[in-house]
């Protein structure tokens, strides 16, 4: 996957969008101050999680979901000092899997109307800590010993069943 | 890349291919079950169901829209365990091929399961098992309806709520008109849609990303997908197993198609559903774990298969894919409407509101029945509640505490009503407490487990023993 750094309007808090500017520029005789309000109130932002609260993953899987609609979305996944793109797509959710046990950062960002792109949201903090194997070989033996018995039981059942009905 | 599958195909591509495959449906079903005029006909086939349309109902009825999503769905959460663990469903169908011939041979003339446990167990535990069963062919049934309003909805833009009006309608449709008879013939030309149409996409992908290239990639961002000692995935394994296993052991759906078929078939019938069924998780499942190498973003695990095939293959792979799932939702969504009509208006109707009802009367009921559970489903459809894991494992703790009261009924003479209702009330406590505090992944074992223990643990203790031979005579005695 390509690094978040790459791409257009990385960083679009400091560098408006080209259509926002022109706006600006095309009043004439209005000071610099009054110029810049419009600047600030058409820059798109960032998308927000629906649920920012900082959560745990037991099985390696997060889902996460942010506000808006259809349109175009980078989702960013950060584990220590290495930083990835986990999501490109249309719709306002991703999954994401098979993650480590670990710390990790999920920001969002949207496109903009002139191809640029939002600013990154606030992160979403995960808790990867997968179960420990000491429960998992528990419920494994006992999972196997059920399913053991099961088997035997139907298979000694319905041979011995079989046996009978040909005897009589 | 992205997951903009839902443009490969235009809405009005979409409803042509939604028209042509109800009207196909309906004209199938309606063809198949013309002969469907007896209440034997209309719920148990005539019982005279031969070994290749046994083989074929049962294999497309396991398929549904649960392996073609879910599978991928099991792989992309928990790698190539994922699959195998999916893939142990199989098991279900294995095993309960020598309970359907004992099915058939100790009730010659049943018509449910609930039955089976009243005239076993008793009216208690008949209760408690028409209230889990009931529970569970709904959710199942929802699980279904929604995965097909979802596919719709990402193929193609349909809103959600149209693709699974349409899905269930048409399956209502054709199941009241046909019975079984209708369910069966058209479960033949599905399960035959579903196994050529799967392995064509798997051959499609497999010519795009090679195994080397999956691999490599989810080294590099997936890792615990293919690693060894995955907690969750080793836990899923054998949660997975046994929920198969009290899915197909209890549900009306199998035991209907048991009561369906001919003497002497439904052992060879089930066994070979489930060969033909194994390498359908695997196939559907390697899509999920092919997503990550094709840069395809996921942003629903249970549309991530329909997703990498519409996004791999453009607009014919996403034909092909409306297709293939189609045919699996309609396989399964019509053997849930007639099977829970089967047990509605046998334990319900029949029982308690016209007690005296002659058979042509309730074969009128039955119709009605399956409409009403039709819109009961499309109601429960429309919030379109979690993804499909979580709607239909939140059943699991509940099918698989059934799996050892009917075993022991089945065989055990010395097992007890009192153990049968104890089994299925403690396990699915312990099942959904498991399902809350550890996942679900562990709550079908849970349940399997506290069953069988409380279910043999009775039996052994018990002295009285019960004589097989009234289950043969029916609710006459």
């Amino acid at each position: 996957m390509p690094s978040s750094k790459r791409g257009r309007g990385s960083g679009s808090t400091n560098n408006p969008p080209l259509r926002a500017r022109g706006r600006v520029s095309a009043g004439r005789g209005i000071g610099l101050l009054l110029g810049a309000l419009p600047i600030v109130a058409l820059a798109k932002p960032p998308p927000a999680f629906e649920d920012p609260a900082p959560s745990t993953s037991h099985n390696g899987a997060v889902q996460v979901q942010w506000s808006g609609g259809r349109g175009e979305y980078e989702v960013q996944l950060r584990h220590g000092e290495h930083v990835r793109s986990a999501y490109r797509g249309p719709m306002a959710s991703a999954h994401l899997s098979g993650l480590v046990d670990g710390e990790y950062a999920l920001q969002v960002r949207a496109r903009t109307e002139d191809g640029g792109w939002t600013a990154w949201s606030a992160p979403k903090r995960v808790t990867v800590e997968h179960h420990p194997m000491s429960l998992v070989w528990v419920l494994m033996s006992l999972g196997l010993l059920t399913f053991a018995a099961t088997a035997v039981v139907v298979v000694r059942s319905s041979t011995a069943a079989s046996g009978a009905a040909g005897a009589s | 890349m992205s997951d903009d599958a839902g443009l490969l195909l235009t809405p009005s591509v979409g409803w042509l291919l939604l028209g042509g495959f109800s009207v196909l449906w309906i004209a199938l079903g309606s063809f198949w079950g013309r002969r469907a005029r007896s209440l034997d006909g209309f719920m148990v086939a005539g019982r005279n169901v031969g070994l290749a349309l046994g083989t074929a109902t049962a294999m497309a009825t396991w398929v549904t829209s649960n392996t073609t999503m879910l599978a991928p769905q099991f792989a992309l959460e928990l790698g190539v365990w994922g699959i195998l663990a999916y893939a142990t469903a199989s098991l279900g169908l294995l095993l309960f091929a020598p309970l359907a011939a004992r099915i058939r041979a100790v009730m010659p003339n049943g018509y449910t399961s609930a039955e089976f446990i009243e005239l076993r167990y008793g009216r208690a535990a008949w209760g408690v098992f028409l209230a889990l069963s009931l529970f569970y062919a709904l959710t199942w049934l929802v699980s279904m309806g929604m995965a097909g309003g979802l596919l719709i909805e990402a193929l193609t833009g349909i809103d959600y709520r149209y693709g699974m009006t349409v899905i269930l309608a048409v399956c209502v449709i054709y199941t009241v008109s046909g019975g079984l008879f209708a369910v069966i013939g058209t479960d033949f030309i599905q399960s035959l849609i579903v196994l050529v149409g799967l392995v064509v996409v798997g051959v499609l992908v497999l010519r795009e990303v090679s195994v080397g290239q999956v691999h490599a990639t989810l080294a590099a961002e997936r890792p615990m997908l293919l690693h060894v000692m995955f907690p969750a995935a080793l836990l899923a394994l054998f949660n997975n197993l046994l929920f198969g296993l009290g899915e197909v052991f209890h549900s009306n759906v199998w035991w209907s198609r048991a009561f369906a078929m001919r003497p002497g078939v439904g052992g060879r019938a089930y066994a070979l559903a489930a060969l033909f069924w194994l390498p359908v998780p695997v196939v559907a499942g390697f899509l999920g774990l092919a997503a990550p190498a094709l840069g395809i973003g996921v942003s629903r695990p249970d549309m991530v298969a329909p997703i990498v095939a519409g996004t791999l293959l453009g607009e014919a792979g996403a034909v092909l894919v409306f297709v293939v799932v189609f045919a699996s939702i309609a396989s399964s969504v019509d053997s849930l409407l007639a099977a829970t009509s089967d047990l509605l208006t046998k334990e319900v109707v029949q029982r308690f509101m016209i007690p005296g009802a002659s058979p042509e009367r309730l074969r009128r009921i039955a119709g009605r029945v399956i409409v009403g559970t039709g819109v009961l489903a499309w109601l429960l459809c429309l919030p379109k509640v979690g993804t499909l894991a979580t709607v239909l494992f939140f059943a699991g703790p509940m099918v698989a505490s059934m799996i050892w009261p009917i075993v022991a009924g089945l065989y055990w003479r010395r097992a007890t009503g009192t153990g049968a209702v104890a089994g299925m009330v403690a396990g699915t406590a312990v099942g959904l407490t498991v399902y809350v505090t550890i996942g679900w992944y562990a709550a079908s074992l849970a349940g399997a487990l506290v069953s069988a223990l409380v279910v043999t643990l009775t039996a052994w203790t018990s002295t009285h023993e019960f004589s097989f031979d009234t289950l043969s005579k029916g609710r006459a005695v």
